[in-house]
Parts: C-alpha cells; sequence; structure tokens
C-alpha cells in the first residue's frame, strides 16, 4: 500500500479526532475522506501531511514511516482549502516558490513553471497577483503550486468549498482528469456526498472520528454498511415501523428503516397493474419543484416518505390518493443494516402480474 | 431631512472640539513662544540644557521604538502562528503599560533597580566586582528602561489583529514545501505587517518623546538624565517670565517634533489600508 495509517489516535484536549484510525492507500489512486464536519476527516488529512502529529499509531508513506519525517520531506503537495496563496507574490512566483526553496536552476524553474501554467490554462496571467484571480482560478494556481515540486501524494482540504455552483462542476471534472493525467496519488476531503461520488476512486466515511466504511462509490451508495453511511449517503426517508409496508421480509426487534428516494416510484391510483400484492395507497402532502425533477412528500398510513418523480410524468396535486411502490428499503439497528428487495417485486413471483 | 440637521450638528461639534481643545491650545504654545521675539526664541532653544534634552529624547526615543518593534513583532509572530501554553497571557500581559499610570510605572522601576531595591544589592555587588559604576535609576538607562515599559506594546497591538486576520495557512504552505522559519517570515509574513509595523513605531516614537511621569520618577538630573518634556517642566517651574516664555519655546519644538511623526503616521496609515 503507498499511503497507510495504522491504529492513529488523535486528541485534541477532551475532544477525539481520531480513534483507531486505520487505512491503506493503493498509488495512483484519487480518494475521498467524505464525513459531516467535525468528523475528522481533516484530521486525517493533516496528520498525513504532518501538519499534526497523531499521539499513537504510524503512518507510512511508501514504505516509510514518516512520523518523524518533516512535513517538507514526505512528498507531498496540500492544497488547503482557502488555498493560501501567497498574496504578496505573483502566480509565478507562488508556483516557484517550492522549487526555490529547494534550491531548482532558475532555468529549470522556469521552465517548470511554465509547463504547469499550461497545464492549468493560465498562460498570461503569470504575473497576475492572487487578489486580481477569479475563485476558480486560484483554485488552480494552488493546485499548481502543489504540484510543482513533483510530489508523491496529493493532498486537498476541502477543494471546491470556495467556489461557486456553477464554476465548481467544471473545475470538479478538470480536476479528476487533470489528476488521472498525471497519475499522481490523491486524497482529498470533501464533506459534499456528490463530489465524493463524482470524483474518488474510492471513498473513505468518516463520523466521529472513526471509518465507517471504505469502499468504490457505488458500494458506498448501494451497500452502506453501517446506518451512519446509509443515512448520511443519498437523501433517505427514515421510517420507523417499516413493518407496516407489503413485501419485505422482517427483521426482529428492529423498527427502524431507510428508504432512498429512486426506490420509490408513485402512480396514479388504480394504474399500476404489476405488482398489486405489494402496492401502498399513499397521499400526496406535498410537492416540491427541483428543476430537473419533482420532490413528492407521500404519506402511507403512519409513514411520511420522500419520493422523486419526473417533470413530466403525471401531474399530481396535493392532496391526491396515488399507488406507491417500493423496491427496496435499508433496515437497520444501532450497529448493522440490511437492505431488504421488495419480495413481491421478485420474478418468482410474476404468478402476481 | 432631519438626517441632515443632525449631521450638521456633529460636524460642527466635531469642529469646535477640534478648534477648542487642540488648535487654540497648540496655537497659544507658538503664540507664547514668540512672544519675546524670534531672536529670544532662538536663543531659548539652543541652550546647553535643551540641545542635552533633545539629544536624550531622541536617544530614548530610538531605543524605544527599536526595542517595541523587536518585542512586538516576536510576541506577536509567535502568538498568532504557534500554539503553547500561555499564550493568551501573553497578550493580556503585554496591554498593563496601557493601564498603568506612568508614575506608577516609574516607581515601580524605582523600587526594582534604587538602591533599596530588590535588584540594587545585585547592581552593587556586580559594580564592585567589575569596578564599573553602572548605575539604572537617577541615570540615562533608568529613563530608556521606562520609556521602553511604556511604549512596548505599540508595535504588537498594531500587528497582532493584521497576523491573525491573515491566519496561518500561507506560512503552512511554504513550511510545507521546506521553507526555513526565516525565510517564511522574511517573504511571507513580513510583506502583510510592513505598513501597520511602520505605523506602530511611529505611534511608539510619538509616545516615547512625550513621556513625562514614568521618566520625572527616574530621572532628578537636569541637564543629564532630563528629557524634553522634563526640561520644559523645570523652565515652567524656575517662575520667571523668561523661563516661562522659553519652556513655550521648547514646547514648540516637541510640537513640531509631533507634526512629523503625525505626518509620517498618516503616510503609513494610507500605506497600510491600500495593500
Amino acid at each position: 500500500m503507498y499511503v497507510s495509517l495504522s491504529n492513529i489516535y488523535k486528541n485534541y484536549g477532551d475532544f477525539q479526532a481520531s480513534k483507531d484510525v486505520s487505512l491503506s492507500i493503493e498509488k495512483g489512486s484519487l480518494v475521498a475522506l467524505l464525513g459531516p464536519s467535525g468528523s475528522g476527516k481533516t484530521t486525517i488529512l493533516r496528520m498525513i501531511a504532518g501538519l499534526e502529529t497523531p499521539d499513537r499509531g504510524d503512518i507510512c508513506i511508501n514504505g516509510t514511516r514518516v512520523n518523524d519525517v518533516a512535513p517538507a520531506d514526505r512528498g507531498i503537495g496540500f492544497l488547503f482549502q482557502s488555498y493560501a496563496l501567497f498574496r504578496y507574490m505573483t502566480v509565478f512566483d507562488n508556483i516557484a516558490f517550492g522549487l526555490t526553496v529547494k534550491k531548482v536552476a532558475k532555468e529549470e524553474i522556469r521552465r517548470r513553471v511554465t509547463e504547469l501554467i499550461e497545464l492549468i490554462g493560465l498562460s498570461g496571467l503569470e504575473d497576475r497577483y492572487p487578489s486580481q484571480l477569479s475563485g476558480g482560478q486560484r483554485q488552480r494556481v494552488a493546485f499548481a503550486r502543489a504540484l510543482a515540486p513533483n510530489p508523491e501524494v496529493l493532498l486537498l482540504d476541502e477543494p471546491f468549498a470556495a467556489i461557486d455552483a456553477k464554476v465548481k462542476e467544471e473545475l470538479r471534472m478538470w480536476l479528476r482528469n487533470t489528476i488521472q493525467q498525471i497519475g499522481i496519488t490523491t486524497i482529498f476531503v470533501t464533506h459534499d456526498q456528490e463530489e465524493a461520488l463524482e470524483m474518488a476512486d474510492q471513498i473513505v466515511v468518516t463520523n466521529k472520528g472513526r471509518i465507517e466504511q471504505v469502499g468504490t462509490p457505488q458500494e458506498i451508495y448501494c451497500n452502506p454498511e453501517t446506518p451512519f453511511v446509509a443515512k448520511f449517503l443519498g437523501k433517505s426517508s427514515v421510517v420507523e415501523g417499516y413493518d407496516v409496508l407489503k413485501g419485505f421480509q422482517k427483521i426482529e426487534n428492529v423498527k427502524e428503516a431507510l428508504i432512498r428516494p429512486e426506490y420509490i416510484s408513485i402512480h396514479p391510483q388504480g394504474s399500476l397493474h404489476r405488482y398489486r400484492s405489494v402496492v401502498e395507497l399513499g397521499h400526496i402532502e406535498h410537492i416540491l419543484f427541483k428543476g430537473n425533477r419533482l420532490e413528492v412528500t407521500l404519506r402511507i398510513g403512519e409513514l411520511v416518505l420522500v419520493a422523486n418523480h419526473t417533470i413530466d410524468g403525471h401531474a399530481f396535486k396535493v392532496g391526491d390518493a396515488v399507488d406507491v411502490l417500493i423496491s427496496r428499503i435499508c433496515i437497520y439497528d444501532e450497529t448493522d443494516t440490511y437492505l431488504v428487495e421488495n419480495e413481491g417485486m421478485n420474478t418468482s413471483s410474476l404468478f402476481y402480474i | 431631512m432631519k438626517g441632515r440637521y443632525g449631521s450638521t450638528l456633529l460636524i460642527l461639534l466635531a469642529w469646535a472640539f477640534i478648534i477648542s481643545m487642540l488648535l487654540i491650545p497648540m496655537l497659544s504654545v507658538v503664540f507664547q513662544a514668540l512672544s519675546l521675539g524670534w531672536q529670544f526664541y532662538v536663543q531659548s532653544i539652543s541652550t546647553v540644557y535643551v540641545m542635552k534634552s533633545l539629544g536624550l529624547t531622541i536617544l530614548v526615543m530610538v531605543i524605544a521604538m527599536l526595542v517595541s518593534a523587536i518585542f512586538g513583532v516576536a510576541a506577536a509572530f509567535a502568538v498568532s502562528k504557534f500554539d503553547f501554553p500561555g499564550k493568551t497571557l501573553i497578550a493580556t500581559l503585554a496591554d498593563i503599560p496601557f493601564s498603568v499610570s506612568p508614575v506608577i510605572a516609574g516607581l515601580a522601576f524605582l523600587l526594582t533597580f534604587g538602591r533599596l531595591g530588590w535588584l540594587g544589592p545585585y547592581i552593587n555587588q556586580f559594580n564592585a566586582w567589575t569596578g564599573l559604576d553602572i548605575r539604572i535609576v537617577f541615570a540615562i538607562p533608568g529613563v530608556i528602561l521606562v520609556t521602553i515599559f511604556m511604549t512596548m506594546p505599540f508595535v504588537f497591538r498594531e500587528i497582532l489583529p493584521v497576523l491573525l486576520n491573515q491566519g496561518r495557512e500561507e506560512e503552512e504552505a511554504a513550511a510545507l514545501m521546506g521553507a526555513s522559519g526565516w525565510r517564511i517570515f522574511k517573504e511571507i509574513t513580513f510583506p502583510h505587517i510592513k505598513w501597520p509595523l511602520l505605523y506602530g513605531i511611529i505611534l511608539c516614537g510619538a509616545r516615547a518623546m512625550g513621556e513625562f511621569g514614568a521618566v520625572a520618577a527616574v530621572s532628578k538630573a537636569r541637564g543629564s538624565t532630563f528629557t524634553l518634556p522634563l526640561e520644559i517642566d523645570a523652565l515652567y517651574m524656575s517662575g520667571t517670565e523668561s523661563a516661562v516664555v522659553a519652556s513655550f519655546s521648547v514646547s514648540s519644538v516637541l510640537i513640531l517634533l509631533a507634526f512629523i511623526m503625525i505626518g509620517l503616521r498618516t503616510y503609513a496609515a494610507h500605506k497600510a489600508s491600500h495593500r
């Protein structure tokens, strides 16, 4: 493993920022540390960088234990949340700084910086100061500055936090492509699940100083291993007393379940002829226009669920009675999650059609 | 409309205050100083006493500015960029000279370095060993020390908010790239505090120049340990009519120096806000 953390503990006073964190990251992969604020994701990143020291545990980069290695000698590039560009230096000097410190020859610095400025598409802006750049341009400069000394590992702390929504989308694509093109091992911190799902090869979900789950975006989203991951990803409805829903296997003494909007479909009452045995009768309580879709709040008996509906589908109104089909739910107790399919919708149940 | 009358009134009040409290007293000093003619004026500001005290004032001022700058930059850099126990204590204690009366500060030094003070016997011993005759209070070192005490926080107070506001990330970024502490300070931190530092030094100088109470407590020898404010006081207290006029003449020198400082200060403040 290229970057590895084993049994890391870190406290800030009484606050436990890392509790027994172990993590392995493969060379060349793009990994997201995803979690709510205060979950310890930034602490992990800063410990890898050497900006914080773990109380216990080992950090290895490329097979070497780096706990006692100075940040500057760890071969990492770090992109700060606020970019931390040197405000009194030009774009060129910012990118060149790391090389100047390493006493690289002038000519070589010029060559490398010019190359990086071309890579980030800011040719012609070498002599600008950070205050004269847009948010997106600043991020690119910070990225180039982190890359300039040819680090082995690139660490990004909330790289898109300070960028507006529209530019963010473009930058994500650009950053992902550029990182893949260079092939550098990259770890980034984010609280934005969309960002993590879209960009990362591997996602590490953190919560309260622990790692909840590590996996590909698909694994994390579709097969959450812990209740926290199930709740944190996607916009799910939490229901208490899922056992009133038809077609789902019951788990003893467990009452709570999560239902993702994409597993709920709604149809005009009486229009659904398949799966009749597991269709629920619901009423529409609220409809929210989301631009590309409608977010529909439904009531089925005591349960309240949120479903998505297409804009060009049947036009429902608040108060309408509807047929609701739920294909999958995630039942959970304190420690475990159980993904349960609707049995009434299995092929073996074709008999019901 | 109501607002306009209100603001006019406030502006008039401000002017009335500045004219009655600042301009009239200043001008009266200048007029008094010149009341016995130009020749008397030149004569009274070029006596040996005045020259000596002017020299000492400038010496004290320069040293106080240097010390305040060094202490201020070091302390503000440490407090804003590092975490260590007692950090808030430093920031709080640094304000003491602003809240303690100058006379008390002077007396405190008298009680510390004086013959009967805590450090008095050690100074005597040191003098006996080395054969030197080092004196702190009632001598120039004492004058310098109390002035340093009174003016120490100026630079610290000016640059601390700037450094706190700037954050640590630029320094961390530079450290991650392997830059040395000195290089980080010189190339990353210093450009941020350059103008506020100058501003603080000037404020410190202006204050050092005019310090009276603290210096009066440790300085008793006219012509050797008197600074300009003490010389002015001595002239005024001597009571003869010409001496009083002379004291105004010397005061006008101090006022001139103050105006130079205000000019410099305005320039530094302007620069600080435009970067």
